[in-house]
């Protein structure tokens, strides 16, 4: 069961204190989840004043960024009406695997990552999803989710979301340089 | 430890023949990262490397058409690598961005993620949903001009599928011009 907790419940004072000068701030912004397979961490915008007129919006980032890249993005789309839920996938911004650091980062991994804060967050905001936003690797982790969530059957564990938005998905991703590792795919 | 952090560091320069290796067999790398602490600098390396043409550039000019955005990620990350005197590196980046490249983005598995966004766009009913693809048409990470036609082609044959093509803008749209995506974004889901 999902349970929302304090940073120093996920890090010690040194990781925290790394992390916070990593991101230039006194402290996280966001909130803390723990969940199936670790910690982590997202935030909701757009529900300051109750509920959004329009639904809520998931932003899933690109390898090696965190949510902090959608912040103008965000704040146009709460401006337009809708609610916003952005995170930091595991081994990204604060978010924590619960295990080793150099676990399979698979997309399965990814999609419960979500799955289990999706849920926890529409419970708490009231929010329904209506679209997905995916820059890159969030392309496949947004549509992943949606492969899973549209198969039924009794493990079905919610449905599939209205709306994706694929922003320069990585399906065809060129792999450059050592032909492992690509900016922000 | 140093002459190990050494050889990582020549081996991954060895191109692209190990870097096939890598790609086929991702534990050895994993491993290599996992004992020798020292040689995950080549994966922030790499990524920075990467990141050079993860920015528009002018097909003329060849310079970067949004440099304010590129020197702000630049700077980012150049602090969360450690790059930067008196910073510590982000404690556990380097495995989440090796992770993913070796159990998501890998070459084999790419073509598996295309046949799951046809199957998405084949549901029918309670299960449909709305996919808009949206492409820089001067994104080389994940490169428009090559791949087009083949995604022109699911635009042609899937009525739930949209395409939408930015005019001067790379693979790091969020980056580059959030305003202008973000009217994209809205002008859809407003289903204007």
């Amino acid at each position: 069961m999902p349970l929302q907790i304090q940073p120093l419940e996920a890090f010690t004072q040194e990781e925290l204190d790394t992390l916070t000068a990593c991101y230039g701030e006194e402290t996280p912004q966001g909130k803390f989840l723990k969940e199936t397979h670790g910690v982590t961490h997202y935030q909701v915008e757009g529900v300051d004043n109750g509920p959004s007129a329009k639904g809520l919006v998931v932003l899933a980032h690109g390898i090696g960024t965190s949510y902090y890249a959608f912040e103008e993005f965000a704040q146009e789309l709460v401006n337009a009406g809708y609610s916003v839920l952005s995170y930091d996938y595991y081994g990204h911004g604060y978010s924590k695997y619960s295990g080793d650091m150099f676990v399979d980062y698979d997309k399965d991994l990814f999609v419960d990552q979500l799955q289990d804060l999706l849920g926890f967050v529409e419970k708490e905001t009231g929010e329904i999803c209506v679209a997905m936003v995916g820059h890159s690797t969030g392309g496949i982790v947004c549509t992943a989710a949606n492969e899973r969530w549209g198969k039924g059957g009794d493990n079905l564990q919610r449905k599939v979301i209205p709306k994706l938005i694929l922003a320069a998905p990585a399906f065809y991703a060129k792999k450059v340089s050592l032909n492992f590792v690509s900016s922000s795919c | 430890m140093q002459s190990l952090y050494r050889l990582t560091r020549f081996v991954v320069h060895v191109k692209p023949f190990m870097a096939r290796v890598a790609d086929k067999i991702p534990g050895i790398l994993t491993s290599i990262m996992r004992k020798v602490p020292s040689a995950r600098v080549i994966i922030g390396d790499s990524y920075m490397e990467a990141g050079e043409i993860a920015f528009g550039r002018d097909p003329i000019t060849k310079e970067t058409v949004y440099v304010v955005g590129k020197e702000k990620k630049t700077q980012i990350d150049n602090v969360l690598f450690g790059n930067v005197k008196g910073t510590k590196a982000h404690p556990y980046l380097a495995g989440g961005i090796l992770g993913i490249n070796c159990h998501i983005l890998r070459g084999d598995l790419l073509e598996g993620h295309r046949d799951m966004i046809q199957n998405v766009l084949k549901k029918d009913g309670a299960e449909k949903s709305e996919v808009l693809w949206i492409w820089g048409e001067l994104d080389e990470t994940v490169p428009y001009v090559d791949n087009l036609p083949e995604v022109k082609k699911w635009d042609a044959e899937s009525d739930n599928f949209q395409l939408a093509v930015q005019e001067r803008i790379g693979h790091e749209m969020f980056y580059e011009n959030s305003q202008k995506i973000a009217r994209v974004a809205i002008d859809y889901l407003d289903g204007a």
